[in-house]
């Protein structure tokens, strides 16, 4: 890496900095001249959407985390106290919990891309595997992150899905009894879970950083599945991909915010009868 | 390129980075907001405290915001002392009359302008120091009647709350 030429820059701090770091050659090298092909369609866009929301997701979960405690007989009031007393706090809430389903919906979609247009196949293998570990990441982070507001669904939602690992021959209760920290669900399972919930998605941060890095080794495929053959099948990504990603990005968010705004709870689940809980 | 279109692309470059930049702030302001006191946080910024059971020379303590304010029902000789001491050799030169509404009721917060410690002078008991008023242990500041700092480290007179009288029994602070 040390030997690679380094780009011009007018400004003197830029170029100071980079001399040292070339972390802005990197930019310029990965995001600013990087040859994308040239008839890449909306499907995409989504690899920017979902990278998006995983930094709204973790910019607003960190702010949530000031507000929140993770204790059985805390937790609960901590969410409506989130809601009714800290300024925005209803606001954090919403985009955090919205932000959740919209970050599956766009990644869905980039997977369902990947598997329609076979971007899976060789040379990009490990980029698809990455893309697998990131997507099994962000489920155990999302199911993990239900349980904290120690609601009915969170409760009981945590009893099931721990539970499936008892289905392990031999060792399987003394799994689930590890995972509990108890008998039940209860609160040392809430605290290590706000521990986990915390930590995971700097993981798949640092997972996402690898699917990048070995999209860019072999470059993206594209809607025709022909790899580019010249310069002149493929578009500098700035100004070309930078813009249309922002326009696909502000679209996306728009029907964002539309539930964030005037459909907060449409997603969630309510109990609206009186039902008697799993006993 | 023609200068007109390169006009163009600085001018739409400018607004797209404005824009931008006002996206950003917007978004990040109610994020940043939402380290501001919270409502419940707030409502406990206000006391109301009923005055009417001190008696004449006697003093109540009560917290507000985390702090301690000292309500004392001033004697007559007290008032005087206060009302009668020279602005000019005063540490933290204010008037007795810039520090009350009405002079027989002092409010202050009890803590010590110096660093922070809570002088004693509530109870009859406290060493009350040189002047009268309040002393505090910790590196012997002394306030005088009207919780004017006097002799002591402390740079500024004990400060007077924002508080107002609802009747003549009850004093609201904050």
């Amino acid at each position: 890496m040390g030997s690679t030429e380094r780009a011009e820059f007018k400004n003197p701090v830029v170029s100071w900095i980079d001399e040292r770091l070339p972390v802005f050659t990197l930019m310029q090298k990965e995001y600013g001249v990087f040859p994308t092909p040239r008839n890449f369609n909306y499907f995409w866009n989504f690899g920017a959407i979902a990278m998006f929301m995983l930094i709204t997701m973790i910019v607003s979960g960190i702010v949530l985390a000031m507000h929140y405690t993770a204790n059985t007989e805390l937790s609960f009031d901590a969410v409506e106290r989130i809601m009714r007393d800290v300024n925005g706090g209803w606001l954090l809430r919403y985009i955090h919990m919205n932000g959740a389903s919209f970050f599956f919906v766009a990644v869905y979609i980039h997977i369902f891309r990947g598997m329609y247009y076979g971007s899976y196949k060789r040379p990009r293998e490990l980029l698809w595997i990455l893309g697998v570990a990131i997507f099994l990441l962000m489920m155990a982070t999302a199911f993990i992150g239900y349980v904290l507001p120690w609601g009915q669904m969170s409760l009981w939602g945590a009893t099931v899905i721990t539970n499936l690992f008892s289905a392990i021959p031999l060792v399987g209760d003394s799994i689930v009894t590890l995972l509990w920290g108890g008998f039940s669900v209860d609160n040392p399972t809430l605290t290590r879970f706000f521990a986990l919930h915390y930590l995971l998605p700097f993981v798949i941060f640092a997972v996402v950083f690898l699917h990048v890095w070995a999209l860019h080794v072999t470059g993206s495929n594209n809607p025709l599945g022909l790899e580019p053959q010249s310069e002149k099948d493929t578009l500098p990504f700035h100004p070309y991909y930078t813009m249309k990603d922002s326009f696909g990005l502000v679209v996306f968010l728009i029907i964002y915010a539309l539930f964030i705004f005037y459909m907060p709870n449409a997603l969630g689940h309510r109990i609206t009868t009186p039902r008697p809980t799993r006993w | 390129m023609t200068a007109h279109s390169k006009d163009r692309r600085d001018f739409l470059q400018l607004t797209g980075f404005a824009f931008g930049a006002v996206g950003v702030a917007c978004a990040a302001a109610p994020m940043i907001n939402s380290l501001n006191p919270a409502k419940d946080t707030l409502a406990l910024a206000t006391t109301e405290v009923d005055i009417s059971a001190i008696p004449v020379g006697g003093s109540k303590t009560v917290m507000w915001r985390g702090k301690p304010v000292f309500i004392k029902h001033r004697t007559a000789e007290q008032i005087q002392e206060a009302e009668e001491v020279d602005v000019t050799t005063l540490i933290d030169k204010q008037t007795d009359e810039e520090r009350v509404k009405k002079p027989e009721w002092l409010v202050v917060v009890g803590v010590c302008t110096h660093l922070g410690c809570i002088p004693g002078g509530q109870k009859p008991t406290d060493a009350h120091g040189e002047y009268h008023g309040w002393f505090c242990p910790c590196h012997g500041s002394h306030y005088d009647t009207s919780g004017r700092i006097r002799k002591g480290p402390a740079p500024k007179n004990l400060m007077v709350p924002p508080y107002e009288f609802i009747g003549d029994t009850k004093i609201k602070i904050g």
